[in-house]
């Protein structure tokens, strides 16, 4: 196992490298960075200027290797547009996403799980067919659109929700991390926690909802496999209750591709939903991305490409530690 | 099923719980007035960007020498008591004794002289430099007068300081980091920046020790980015806003139906226009070429139809408050693809013409929409384009690439603001032989547009800046289009007298409440 975990840790430390490589090489590719800094009419002077002052006057492959020397510290340099290290601002906006990410994925799970259990236990009935209905509509649906009416709706018509943003004004003032839910469980700020967990809501139902359509079709192919294991049957004739049967027996051994699932799901999320951001004003590392894409932000986007791949394979990875034990027969050596 | 049961209640008591906490949540807002202007700031550094966006925002924390009231033409002193042209090239700004920046630095000469010279500090990133490069330097006359000596004279530059060279403390610019500049503002405008949340809200406080008693009404305010057309509406209807720009024509009559929300339309800046690639060889060099193209522009239709009539017809490239606008001017070329496929015949494209159309994309009021139906417009008349509706940064590459060898022609739409009155900087960007956004090149314009630069009489400017403008018709430069009203939303209890530039002060702003 721990050589196992090795093995992972290295192979992702490649991947890391690979990407973070590759990334500089892309960017580099569109064309001159200086142009790009500077307005039409700058004279020669200002482009030699701004060369030597971000160091594009190195050649290229000497750029590259301070670039990925200074990776390995984090630091990617300061973002052209704020002027603030990029490592920084990218990490700024990360707890954002990652209470988004995280609201999104219960919300999918609460969904997912229960609709796909019953949907396979009732195969066949106007229930197992309204839930793949759904599935189908909660893929189908865009984001922009349901956000939108899920604003009109609840936060307009009902007026339960906000509309937009993490945080009310009054609130901003109190929290001090930007883990505002997070810190309003452990400080026991349940004014805090409401009003973030509030604004969090139906943003997190906009991309949850989509998410859990994937899901709650895996959950029921999943269960419908498993449920005619003879050990379930075994289990029936045991004499245990429904509950233990399908809730411990079955669901335990039909989460496994859920886990693997959930996992890429998970990292999705924790990428960024720039449409959701956008629609809901939501702070995050998704729609800082675009924005630096949009402004050809270099360093900004290559600390936010770094990041989200270091996410996304640290979440794989640990699906897989996860897999051994859930599964007793997947051994690693 | 009993821990989905469970699940439920649990989630349903928490909301219980928690909705009247929010609800209390909410009225603290209502001590803050809270506009959303979409986008958000990049910087706070107030030499380093240039968007109007950030130009407005930063006038909220640093002061500029000098001010234009709406619809003004001239700007008036603001931070400076008064300006005297000394001669052509010499200005004398008096500043106003006793005033300070927020760290207790004096607003006077040297501050002055520090602030319209950082922006050429080697190695500084920022694009206001070219907006002052006429200055060749600043004396300290006394404390309190600065003396600004110019290279050639530019009668501009009184406008242009109206939004550039914004006023900051030299002690504490000189010595802090440029990540520390970006987000750690000292000025000595009518605010101070309270907190900046990245991607959230900038909070701002009323500076009591500002000059201007006249222009406290709003003392706590905060600035949001809600890029999203659909939630700032919702926000403004909600109450959670209470001033919104770029409010979209569709959502007019849900304002008006509503008790919190109300709006405001005022005619803007902004004039929409084709341009030509004139420099690169091709059919569009023939004049007949261009006037067919002019001809075969249905501009009322795009305004009643394309824009829902949120807009007019223009004539001229320069709007009602900038020097040279004339309100007689003309525009000959109506709509008329008959006479369009006849000139584009005695020009020899009797069989039609194919060309390259470049436009952004999602960076104007219904630029889509418009381009699209020029499209439309163009096919009429035989010429067929290649549309290419293209994201603005891409927009910009493919347009600055049009001096690169081997460069296709095109065809351009693009919309040019002029929010700051600088005529010559309009005209010169969009018509000059190197101007930013000018595909177009005419000696004869580029030798006028030198004289006005350097001209200081009013009128003389005037006559200039007409017979600039008479001469891009005649030449048929660009086809000009339509010109943009601004609607903003805004709260029932707000009283703001909207700008023609679009600007958002927070100072022109009062409540009711």
């Amino acid at each position: 196992m721990i050589y196992y975990l090795l093995m992972r840790l290295l192979q992702a430390g490649f991947v890391l490298i690979g990407i973070t490589a590759v990334c500089f090489i892309v960017l580099h590719l569109t064309g001159d960075p200086a142009a790009l800094l500077l307005p039409e009419n700058a004279t020669e002077e200002d482009y030699d200027n701004i060369r030597k002052t971000m160091g594009f006057d190195r050649p290229l492959y000497i750029q590259f290797f301070d670039y990925m020397k200074n990776a390995f510290s984090m630091d990617f340099g300061h973002s052209f547009q704020q002027n603030q290290p990029a490592f920084k601002i990218v990490m700024e906006r990360l707890p954002a996403t990652i209470e988004l990410a995280i609201v999104a994925f219960v919300i999918a799970l609460l969904i997912a799980i229960p609709v796909g259990m019953i949907s396979a236990l009732r195969r066949g009935s106007k229930i197992d067919i309204a839930s793949t209905f759904s599935a189908l509509l909660g893929q189908s649906m865009p984001n922009f659109w349901l956000g939108l009416i899920l604003i009109f709706f609840f936060s307009l018509y009902l007026d339960l929700f906000p509309t937009s943003g993490r945080i009310s004004f009054g609130m901003s003032n109190e929290a001090e991390t930007k883990f505002f839910m997070l810190e309003g469980i452990f400080t026991f700020n349940f004014s805090l926690f409401s009003d973030a967990f509030l604004h969090a809501l139906l943003p997190s139902i906009t991309v949850g909802l989509y998410s859990s359509a994937k899901l709650t079709r895996l959950v029921r192919s999943s269960m419908l496999e498993v449920l005619s294991e003879d050990y379930v049957r075994t289990a029936r004739a045991k004499g245990l209750s429904n509950f233990t049967v399908i809730g411990y027996h079955a669901f335990k051994n039909a989460s496994i591709p859920l886990v693997t699932l959930g996992g890429i799901e998970l990292g999705l999320l924790l990428g960024g939903t720039v449409v959701t951001e956008t629609v809901f004003a939501w702070p995050g590392v998704g729609l800082l991305t675009v924005q630096a894409l949009q402004n050809d932000d270099f360093p900004v986007i290559q600390a936010s490409v770094f990041l989200l791949a270091f996410i996304f394979v640290f979440v794989n990875l640990a699906v897989d530690i996860l897999y051994a034990f859930l599964d007793p027969r997947i051994r690693y050596s | 099923m009993q821990l989905f049961k469970y699940s439920l209640v649990l989630s349903f008591t928490v909301f219980l719980l928690a909705a009247p906490k929010y609800v209390a949540a909410l009225q603290v807002t209502k001590g803050a007035l809270t506009i959303s202007l979409g986008s958000e700031v990049v910087t706070m550094d107030p030499h380093a960007a240039s968007s109007a966006l950030t130009t407005t925002i930063h006038r909220y924390v640093f002061d500029t020498l000098t001010h234009r009231p709406k619809g003004a033409t001239k700007a008036i002193p603001w931070a400076a008591k008064k300006f005297i042209q000394v001669d052509p090239k010499t200005i004398d700004f008096y500043m106003r004794k006793g005033v300070q920046f927020t760290n207790g630095e004096d607003v006077d000469a040297k501050s002055v002289q520090f602030s319209l010279l950082r922006p050429r500090i080697p190695g500084y990133k920022n694009v206001q430099k070219k907006r002052l490069r006429s200055i060749d330097r600043i004396e300290i006359k006394s404390k309190w007068v600065a003396r600004v000596i110019l290279k050639k004279p530019d009668p501009g530059i009184i406008n242009r300081m109206s939004d550039w060279g914004n006023l900051v403390p030299p002690v504490y610019y000189s010595k802090i980091s440029a990540a520390d500049a970006a987000t750690k503002p000292v000025g000595s405008g009518p605010y101070t920046m309270v907190r900046w949340d990245k991607g959230s809200q900038i909070v701002f406080r009323a500076n009591s020790k500002h000059w201007n008693n006249n222009i406290k009404a709003i003392k706590n305010a905060r600035v949001i980015p809600i890029k999203e057309s659909g939630t700032k509406v919702a926000a403004l209807l909600k109450g959670e806003v209470q001033l919104i720009n770029q409010l979209p024509s569709q959502h007019l009559a849900k304002v008006k139906k509503s008790s919190k929300a109300k709006y405001k339309i005022v005619q803007g800046t902004r004039i929409f226009h084709l341009g030509f690639s004139h420099q690169i060889e091709s059919p569009l060099q023939n004049l007949k070429v261009r006037q067919a193209i002019a001809h075969a522009i249905d501009r009322e239709t795009i305004v009643r139809s394309v824009v829902d009539g949120h807009g007019n017809v223009a004539n001229q490239a320069l709007h009602e408050w900038t020097e040279g606008h004339d309100s007689n001017a003309k525009w000959p070329y109506s709509f008329n693809i008959s006479r369009a496929k006849k000139l584009l015949s005695e020009a020899g494209y009797s069989n039609g013409l194919v060309i390259d159309f470049i436009a952004p994309a999602g960076r104007y009021t219904k630029d889509k929409e418009v381009t699209q139906a020029i499209v439309g417009m163009l096919a009429k008349a035989n010429v067929k384009v290649n549309f290419k509706p293209l994201a603005w940064k891409r927009f910009v590459q493919v347009f600055r690439a049009r001096k690169k060898p081997g460069a296709s022609p095109f065809l351009y739409y693009i919309g040019y603001g002029n929010g700051g009155g600088d005529s010559d900087g309009a005209l010169g960007s969009i018509t000059s032989c190197k101007g930013s956004w000018s595909g177009y090149c005419n000696p004869k314009i580029d030798g006028m547009l030198q004289k006005a630069l350097t001209n200081l009489n009013m009128n003389e400017r005037q006559s200039i800046f007409r017979k600039v403008v008479k001469e891009m018709t005649r030449d048929v430069s660009h086809v000009i289009i339509w010109q943009t009203e601004f609607i903003f939303g805004m709260g029932k209890n707000i009283n703001w007298d909207a700008r023609n530039d679009g600007r958002v002060y927070l100072w022109d702003i009062s409540s009711n409440k």
